[in-house]
């Protein structure tokens, strides 16, 4: 980009073309002040305080919506404008109840700070009246409070609302003298088109929009700042938990404009539900399980009950018969612990968790076709997309801030947006086309689309010939199968996969995005490697913006992944069946390892059943809950001999435990996350965990060390610093270096400036490997007793099994209970009506939820969220599993759905 | 000094919306001969006429129309704004009644030249009959195959919206009528980006008067050459000025630009202030204009004298104010107006503008202190300077000019009070 | 002035030639000298055809005086 020489205050300044002023002089440490600025929205110009004064200009400009321009010489204050932007103030202060002294904003406020700079007198033009008070649209909001008496009506929250949520949910209303910030109607917050992100009240310049839940509860100035990762989903926000010292409870959470990857962007989740950690549910003590009933537990108790159980069960039935299942929620350092112990000190590698349950075939696709099984791109390049293909992805929900990125691709910079989805997911109301895929079809979809882009010669041959192998293979399976045929099969009109094929390969970058859409199924592993196929074909991976890219559900399960939570790999993805592998970390962990892959998460329940699995130690999962089939999955964890749960809440699966170890949660420890963009990033302790609550890896240390494999680290970084030596993509990794922005693996060495994407120049295997995949029908259709095909997900209120999400009074109000969706007409075929209570059923098992009739969801199909224990969705799918990956097929089902009999 | 009856030599010729009057006198000369030029030609001519808008901002039409022009690919506006509502002007209306088709005529060249499909006039909601003829008028044109497809047997298509405004006086605004067609709230934006960039529905737009589009077929039909004889130099052409508040007459009159002085004009055409007493002051540019008095009235009635004389000619309704009446009392009337006719968008004019209405009427009411003036000042200097759009720019320079040229006024106000 | 009926509002959309973007704000100009309110099921209506939020429409609505509309307009 061209730059241009100018001249701010008498300062010689240089800047890219399009830089406005404002952002210009902030970058040379000049703030001109301004009340309606924020780089994240267009400049509307509303407050216009950042005026300045351009040589040769008659009058003044404002700054935020002038572009700077070679030779330009700006003055950002002189006298007159001084007293201009007093008179400006002063006029704001006339129409704003100044209430400083109880304000939650006071000491963090732009009005205030700027009424101070320039001395503003509040009475100078008159204190406003007061509004009578009226319900407004938040006034029965659990989330957020409004108050028109201090709104300067910047409009900085409706622009948020539209230009980066675009939830659309905030408007002005009224005329001069009444014009408030409402929702359509003055509806209640929560029945709006509102997502509750928050943004509103974090752009709020002037104190009128707050954290309802944290009035009175302390002013920035009183809370400690700290730091760190959210601990929702894969996108790995940076957060600010703002503490009481006092009460050591968290207030409120903030973010800030321009962190990496959400730049001050967060979701409800990350905004409104980290209740849970203060929660009076929290575990405070170790429970040992006594007839029947858990009694509370001194650690040393606890500590040597767990290693005598194991160390007994280890003797009678060898190590084999134990099992340990790590946790996508912890940390690196807690994962990298926790293998270690499953490994070296039990003796087996049977250790799994729960990217068994999202991304296995995304790890085996992946690995096998480009060698390397992540996000091949890093979230910011998404918006430079020329074409975003997401399929399998509710991003906005499941995602929501990389949501973001994908709508600002689209309305800011023309990329043209994809979306195949069973569901008409949110993000299709910006596609250029959206089509609807029968659930389990991808596979027929994604070979269609290859055939009408090498039938119409739109493939990149030049890619395929120098960076791939193996193209022969797959053009043969690809001949027949025609847009036509796979209309058959998928219900997409031909046309519409034609159009699509075009899109995508017509783009210079494209991205493709998936999640749990394509990887649950039977076929997850054929699905992944269509699309790997598919990116190939077309030349788009190995270039920013170009590529596959699997976001990851939890906060850490890329680094739970990563860092050897699988039970065929160590950390670092290196086989535990090469023996050389295996030589190198015996000789790390001084101790002799098994050379042979362990069992995968439903693989352990399936062989509890059979009584080769005794034992069972779950460090902060969920499977009772989490895991398809529930009825089986419950009688494996009643079966097994000794199961131990370490987790921060009493949960489903808690309950079938011998003995329940309380660790401590995010806010409460020290550690690192890896973001699905293979981001390493701080995790830092912001609150004291509840009663003896201890850190996960601490717990681990203990228990092996008990059973007579000393392990003892003297924090989190340690660990970290042995993760560095023994797993070569980390090898760069260390606190020091990831303080404040974190690093993309592979970082191989201290010098490394870590990846932002992968295989540029060549593949981690070499050559990109061509994989031809056979369309293959789910593992269970349709027929007559079970005519619907239910498939299942997440929403965005809700987090995995709502432990932590469903203790947010915020949350609650806007997603109390779960739910099934189906179409309007098979709603009147079956005269349900919305909100009403019905039954899904499937061979495995019966629920009742409540009915939500919507438009949204083909004919035919059914929806449900697996949130909740009343009618959880994971009692009815099916724990059919992928022959590669073993992930179960949790996206298609065969179901029935009935009205539930009125009691009479 | 006479009226001179250009752009008005039809009104009252004929009954609108009859085509056949239109037509016998010389009407649709002008399309015929645009469309055989061609648009670049057409836009030729509108820059080397030298016309300027006649809505207020007084921006160059054919250049404006370049800019649309230049943009080759997909949808493309223009607006004959008729929203008229600034105070003390009502000279759009006399075409819009009289002469209908000489601004359709105007549209469709604009349409034509600019390559605009759609069209919109957004006439005043008070101008009941106005629209009821346009209406009917829009009927008669499609029939004539004046609006439509293959507009006189060429391949121009031009659709025409009749729009009926809602009453408020923003709306008159163009990135604010903009915004009311685009179902926005009634408020201005922020520029740039200008309407010829990205206007209605961020396509490039065109937003012209009516008066400056009943230019163009005269330009057209005419040719410049016989145009430009007409006014002085840098303003050609003939203006339409209102003529309203303390005078015998009121009225509209087609003055050839620069033909006479604002004195004269009132004198002349409005038979001399209606009690008979001294003119106290002059609003030679509508409502939101300063006032002119004294020697200042002997200006010329050009935009650059106007403008000399330390006002501006903005709509060129000239509205007069006989001695005998307190400036305060003017303002004051003012201020009634413009206090409620923010959009609120933007800081200073919406708080200001209420500000100052509220210490009018203090110092009106007796009870204003030195402070309040000094307040006024600060408050209407702050808006003038930094307000988005024209509305918050212009509302307080009555205000202002008044305390400028009528101290005695306002003090005398005041120590009502003191005494 | 009538009160709101579904016929007699299709029927004003098929006077406007159908509901687009371009003639959305005469249209609603037409309901409300109609009814003498834009009803919240128009703007529900208006919003789903056009694309444009409910939000967007009723803070739009709300700025003219002459628009009746939620609370005014019995909602």
């Amino acid at each position: 980009m061209k730059e241009v020489c100018f001249n701010i205050d008498g300062t010689k300044v240089t800047a890219p073309e399009g830089t406005t002023i404002l952002e210009a002089a902030k970058g040379v440490g000049i703030d001109i002040p301004n009340l309606c600025y924020d780089s994240r929205v267009e400049p509307a110009g509303t407050c216009r305080m950042c005026v300045v004064q351009i040589e040769g200009r008659p009058g003044l400009t404002i700054s935020c919506n002038t572009p700077v321009a070679e030779g330009m010489e700006v003055c950002t204050e002189n006298a007159e404008i001084a007293a201009i932007r007093r008179t400006v103030l002063e006029l704001i202060l006339s129409d704003h109840r100044v209430a400083c002294t109880s304000c939650d904003k006071d000491g963090a406020c732009r009005l205030q700070d700027y009424a101070y700079r320039y001395q503003a007198d509040e009475g100078r033009f008159g204190l406003p009246e007061r509004r009578p008070v009226k319900p407004n649209y938040a006034t029965n909001s659990e989330g957020i409070l409004y108050d028109p008496d201090k709104c300067i009506l910047c409009g900085l929250c409706v622009r948020y609302c539209e230009e980066v949520q675009k939830a659309e949910a905030l408007t002005f209303a009224g005329r001069l003298g009444q014009i408030e910030v409402s929702t359509a109607f003055g509806m209640d917050l929560h029945e709006s088109t509102c997502v509750l992100c928050g943004g509103c009240v974090e752009i709020c310049p002037a104190g009128s929009m707050l954290d309802r839940a944290a009035i009175g509860k302390g002013r920035e100035k009183d809370l400690t700042r700290t730091r760190t990762t959210c601990a929702y989903c894969g996108v790995g926000c940076q957060l600010d938990l703002l503490t009481d010292p006092k009460t050591g409870r968290i207030v409120k959470v903030t973010s800030e404009v321009g962190c990496i990857p959400n730049n001050g962007n967060m979701c409800v989740k990350g905004k409104f539900a980290m209740d849970f950690v203060g929660s009076d549910k929290r575990l405070t003590t170790p429970l040992i399980k006594r007839n029947g009933k858990f009694e509370e537990a001194t650690w040393e108790e606890a500590i040597e009950f767990v290693a005598e159980r194991l160390k007994q069960i280890r003797s009678e039935f060898g190590a084999e018969s134990i099992a340990g299942l790590s946790s996508a929620k912890c940390t690196n350092e807690d994962n990298y612990v926790f293998q270690k112990f499953i490994r070296a000190c039990i003796g087996t590698n049977n250790v799994d968790h729960c990217a068994r349950l999202c991304h296995a075939s995304t790890v085996a696709g992946l690995a096998r076709a480009f060698g390397s099984g992540a996000m091949t791109n890093s979230i910011d390049e998404i918006k430079d997309a020329g074409c975003i293909f997401i399929i399998g992805s509710n991003t906005t929900e499941a995602h929501p801030v990389i949501g973001l990125y994908v709508k600002e691709g689209v309305m800011k910079n023309g990329a043209e947006l994809l979306v195949a989805d069973p569901r008409r997911i949110d993000l299709a109301r910006f596609a250029k086309l959206y089509i609807a895929q029968k659930p389990g079809t991808d596979v027929a979809l994604i070979n269609a689309m290859m055939n009408v882009i090498i039938s119409e010669e739109i493939y990149d041959k030049d890619f395929i010939s120098e960076r791939t192998e193996d193209f022969e293979k797959l053009k043969p399976i690809l001949k027949d199968f025609t847009p036509e045929k796979a209309e058959a099969i998928t219900t997409i009109p031909a046309e519409k996969i034609r159009a699509a094929a075009r899109i995508y390969a017509k783009a210079d970058t494209a991205s493709i995005i998936y999640s749990m859409g394509i990887t649950q199924h039977t076929t997850g592993t054929d699905n992944v490697l269509s699309l790997a196929n598919l990116a190939m074909l077309t030349g788009n991976v190995g270039k920013a913006s170009a590529g596959v890219n699997p976001l990851r559900g939890q906060n850490n399960v890329q680094g739970a992944c990563d860092l050897g939570a699988l039970p065929n790999v160590y950390p670092g993805y290196q086989s535990v069946e090469d023996s050389q592998l295996q030589t190198k970390f015996e000789s790390a962990w001084e101790q002799k390892l098994s050379g042979r892959k362990g069992l995968t998460v439903v693989e352990m329940m399936h062989a509890i059943e059979e009584d080769k699995i005794k034992a069972l130690y779950i460090m902060g999962e969920n499977p009772a809950l989490s895991d398809p089939n529930l009825n089986r999955t419950r009688k494996s964890l009643e079966k097994v001999d000794f199961l131990v749960s370490q987790d921060i809440f009493l949960s489903e699966t808690a309950e079938y435990a011998d003995v329940v170890l309380p660790s401590v949660c995010f806010a409460e420890k020290d550690g690192t996350f890896t973001n699905t963009e293979r981001r390493v990033q701080r995790v830092r302790k912001a609150v004291t965990p509840p009663g003896q609550a201890q850190s996960d890896w601490e717990i681990i240390c203990e228990v092996a060390t008990k059973m007579g494999y000393p392990m003892a680290y003297g924090g989190a970084d340690e660990i970290m610093d042995e993760i560095a030596t023994v797993t070569p993509i980390y090898g760069g990794m260390s606190f020091e270096r990831i303080d404040k922005v974190g690093l993309q693996w592979p970082c191989p060495d201290k010098e490394h400036p870590g990846t932002r994407f992968l295989h540029e120049g060549t593949f981690k295997r070499g050559k990109g490997k061509f994989h031809p995949v056979e369309y293959k029908n789910p593992d269970e259709l349709p027929d007559e007793n079970y005519p619907f095909v239910l498939t299942t997900g997440r929403q965005l209120y809700q987090f995995h099994t709502g432990t932590m999400t469903r203790k947010s009074p915020v949350i609650n109000q806007v997603s109390p209970t779960g739910y099934v969706e189906i179409h309007t007409d098979d709603a009147a075929g079956l005269e349900i009506s919305n909100g009403e209570k019905v039954e899904v059923i499937t061979r495995r098992g019966k629920v009742t939820t409540l009915a939500r009739v919507t438009g949204n969801i083909e004919k035919g199909w059914l929806f449900m969220p697996f949130h909740f224990r009343e009618g959880p969705a994971n009692m009815l799918t099916n724990d059919a599993l992928d022959p590669t990956a073993k992930i179960p097929e949790f996206k298609v089902c065969a179901a029935a759905v009935n009205k539930m009999k009125q009691p009479v | 000094m006479k009226e001179i009856k250009l752009l008005t030599r039809r009104v009252g010729t004929y009954e609108p919306p009859d085509l056949k009057g239109y037509e016998a006198q010389g009407g649709l000369v002008a399309l015929k001969k645009a469309l055989a030029m061609g648009p670049e030609s057409v836009i030729d001519e509108i820059k080397r006429a030298g016309l300027v808008g006649r809505g207020g901002a007084g921006f160059p039409t054919g250049p404006k129309w370049a800019m649309v022009a230049g943009e080759k690919q997909g949808q493309k506006y223009l607006i004959c704004n008729a929203e008229e509502g600034e105070v003390g002007t009502f000279k759009d209306k006399v075409l819009l009644d009289g002469d209908p088709w000489l601004v359709l005529e105007g549209i469709l060249i604009g349409a034509f030249a600019v390559g605009a499909e759609k069209t919109y006039i957004y006439i005043n909601g008070e101008y009941d009959q106005t629209i009821e003829l346009w209406d009917r008028l829009v009927v008669e044109a499609r029939k004539a195959g004046l609006l439509g497809d293959d507009i006189l047997g060429s391949k121009l298509s031009v659709d025409l919206q009749v729009v009926k405004s809602k009453g408020l006086y923003i709306t008159g605004e163009e990135l604010a009528l903009i915004s009311s067609l685009e179902m926005r709230r009634a408020a201005s934006r922020l520029k740039p980006p200008y309407p010829t960039e990205k206007g209605l529905f961020g396509r490039p737009t065109v937003v012209n008067n009516v008066e400056t589009l009943a230019n163009v077929p005269v330009i057209l039909a005419e040719g410049v050459e016989a145009y430009r004889r007409l006014g002085v130099e840098g303003e050609p052409g003939t203006r339409l000025f209102s003529l309203s508040g303390d005078v015998k007459k009121s009225g509209v009159y087609e003055l050839e630009i620069g033909s006479g002085t604002l004195a004269e004009f009132i004198e002349e055409f409005g038979g001399g202030t209606a009690g008979g007493r001294p003119i106290k002051a002059v609003q030679p540019g509508g409502g939101t204009s300063r006032f002119l008095a004294g020697d200042s009235l002997k200006c010329k009635l050009t935009a650059r004298a106007i403008l000399q004389a330390g006002s501006g000619i903005g709509t060129a309704g000239v509205i007069v104010y006989e001695e005998g009446k307190s400036a305060v009392d003017i303002v004051k009337g003012l201020i009634e107006f413009y206090g409620f006719e923010s959009c609120g968008r933007c800081a200073p004019c919406r708080i200001g503008v209420v500000r100052i209405k509220e210490i009018i009427d203090k110092v009106f009411g007796g009870e204003g202190t030195d402070e309040d003036l000094e307040q006024l000042r600060q408050i209407g200097k702050a808006c003038v300077a930094v307000s988005t759009c024209g509305m918050g720019q212009a509302f307080p320079l009555p205000v202002l000019s008044a305390l400028e040229l009528f101290p005695q006024d306002f003090e005398a106000a005041i120590e009502k009070v003191s005494a | 002035m009538k009160t709101f009926d579904m016929q007699t509002y299709q029927n004003l959309i098929k006077d406007v030639g159908g509901l687009t973007v371009e003639n959305l704000f005469v249209f609603l100009c037409k309901v409300q000298e109609t009814f003498g309110c834009v009803p919240n099921e128009v703007v529900r209506d208006v919003a789903m055809k056009t694309g444009f939020s409910e939000a967007r429409i009723y803070g739009a609505l709300t700025s003219y005086r002459e628009f009746k509309v939620g609370r005014e307009c019995g909602d």
